[in-house]
């Protein structure tokens, strides 16, 4: 009859075979998954096989050895253990008897080798977002001329939430800010950022920052998500990253429009953007104001020569009222000249018709006497004795003396 | 004068047309009241409408300076 072994016998027998199979620590490499930390600091997760999906091993580790190795990927950059990473990492293979389950007990993670996986990983989201077009999408869009309408995806109550408004909050602009809140690292950080950036999307924002605070090695998997990558691509309005580190850059920072080091570094680029903006604007007004000065100036200095030309219309007037009165006055002087000749012409006539007539009675023996003033003597009477006439006969005149009065 | 439906040159014309007909030698006697008359009446309406323009040139160029 074949032996019968108890489960205690079995499990011995098994942990024997583990530990004569597995005497030292090895190295293994698989993705993590189902990722849980007890209340008293020790971890849980499993490894699966990324080949074949199907196969997986238990992995548990205590409070100290986590903090060892959380430590040594924070230094790489590839922040926290979690699930859904590609780690290698060295255990001590044993059998956990009240369950005859095989365990990994973890001592130490290859930090280079989850970088290094994650930097693939990056490279290939890249690719994939470049053969969509989506890498410039974002970069395409024209910048807001004057973005003061920012919306914000942060952590609230951050130091990068608070340096942002900080710096924004300094020169005096009036921005409005709408803040959209998202953890920024560990687990569900990039579906957080996904929907925060998602929900700015439908808010009427000039532009979108994502910011995060500084640190020396920070966790850069939130921003590498494709989901993030994508919504970026997709969003209406430029995004501008500024998720404080210095070495990387994420996907995010890869198809935003513009990428900074600091959430202060992103402040001081829209500050600078509305500022350049001001200047450009008050260039401008001066221009106006210059080229409208001299517009009323040349204005007004045509105005003077006209005034100028129009005040030499009076001398025109001058003129004019000068020639009438030289015309008035030849008028006068011609028509009194023309008259008075006529009236001598006329005068002239009435001797030579007066003339005239005496001839005749002449010729009979008459005689015409007048005074030496040439007036005619009608009456004996009114020449005295002495005074000297003109007698004129027919045929010429002599001169007498009045002897006495008859 | 407001039979005088003349512009300030025609009527300024006239005036002289009448002013060389009184210079000259063969003066129309029978024309010169006539002529002195109508003279008159130009002399009257031309010195009106100088007076007029300056009048208006004057408020023009108070408005202008």
């Amino acid at each position: 009859m074949a032996t019968t072994l108890s489960v205690a016998e079995l499990i011995t027998w098994l942990d024997r075979a583990v530990l004569s199979n597995f005497p030292a620590p090895v190295w293994i490499k698989g993705e993590s998954s189902g990722y849980r930390r007890t209340n008293r600091g020790a971890v849980f997760f499993r490894l699966v096989d990324p080949e074949t999906a199907d196969q997986s091993v238990e992995v548990s580790a205590r409070g100290r050895v986590i903090a060892e190795v959380e430590r040594d990927l924070a230094e790489a950059g590839v922040g926290s253990l979690r699930s859904g990473i590609e780690i290698r990492l060295r255990a001590t293979v044993g059998l956990r008897r009240a369950t005859s389950v095989v365990q990994l007990s973890l001592l130490e993670v290859d930090p280079t080798f989850t970088a290094g996986r994650l930097a693939l990983d990056r490279d290939h989201t890249l690719q994939k977002l470049k053969a969509e077009g989506l890498l410039d999408r974002n970069r395409m869009l024209d910048l807001p001329l004057v973005p003061l309408r920012i919306g914000l995806v942060t952590s609230r109550g951050s130091a990068a939430y608070a340096d942002f408004l900080s710096h924004l909050a300094r020169p005096g602009y009036r921005f409005s800010v709408s803040t959209v809140e998202a953890m920024m690292q560990g687990e569900g950080s990039a579906q957080q950022v996904d929907r925060s950036l998602e929900r700015l999307a439908r808010e009427p924002v000039d532009l979108v920052a994502l910011v995060r605070g500084g640190g020396s090695k920070l966790d850069l998997s939130t921003f590498d998500a494709e989901a993030v990558g994508r919504r970026i691509a997709a969003m209406p309005v430029p995004v501008i990253t500024g998720i404080g580190h210095e070495t990387d850059r994420s996907i995010a920072d890869e198809v935003s429009a513009v990428s900074l080091k600091t959430p202060t570094a992103v402040a001081e680029w829209i500050v600078a953007r509305v500022a350049e903006y001001a200047g450009r604007i008050e260039i401008a007004r001066r221009a106006i104001s210059d080229q409208a000065r001299d517009a009323v100036s040349a204005m007004e200095r045509r105005l003077d020569r006209s005034a100028t030309q129009l005040a030499e219309s009076k001398s025109l007037l001058i003129r004019q009222e000068d020639l009438l009165a030289g015309l008035a006055t030849g008028v006068a002087e011609g028509a009194r000249r023309a008259l008075e000749q006529q009236v001598t012409l006329v005068e002239s006539y009435k001797q030579l018709v007066a003339t005239v007539g005496i001839e005749p009675t002449l010729r009979r023996g008459f005689a015409l006497v007048s005074r030496l003033d040439g007036s005619t003597v009608r009456a004996a009477a009114v020449l005295s004795p002495g005074e000297q006439v003109r007698v004129r006969l027919a045929d010429g005149s002599v001169s007498m003396t009045v002897d006495q009065n008859a | 004068m407001s039979d005088i439906d003349l512009s300030y040159k025609e009527a300024l014309d006239e005036l002289r047309e009448i002013h060389a007909r009184l210079r000259g030698d063969d003066v129309d006697i029978d024309r010169l009241l006539e002529d002195v008359g109508r003279a008159s009446e130009l002399l009257a309406f031309c010195r009106e409408r100088l007076t007029s323009v300056g009048e208006r040139l004057e408020e023009v160029l108070t408005d202008f300076e």
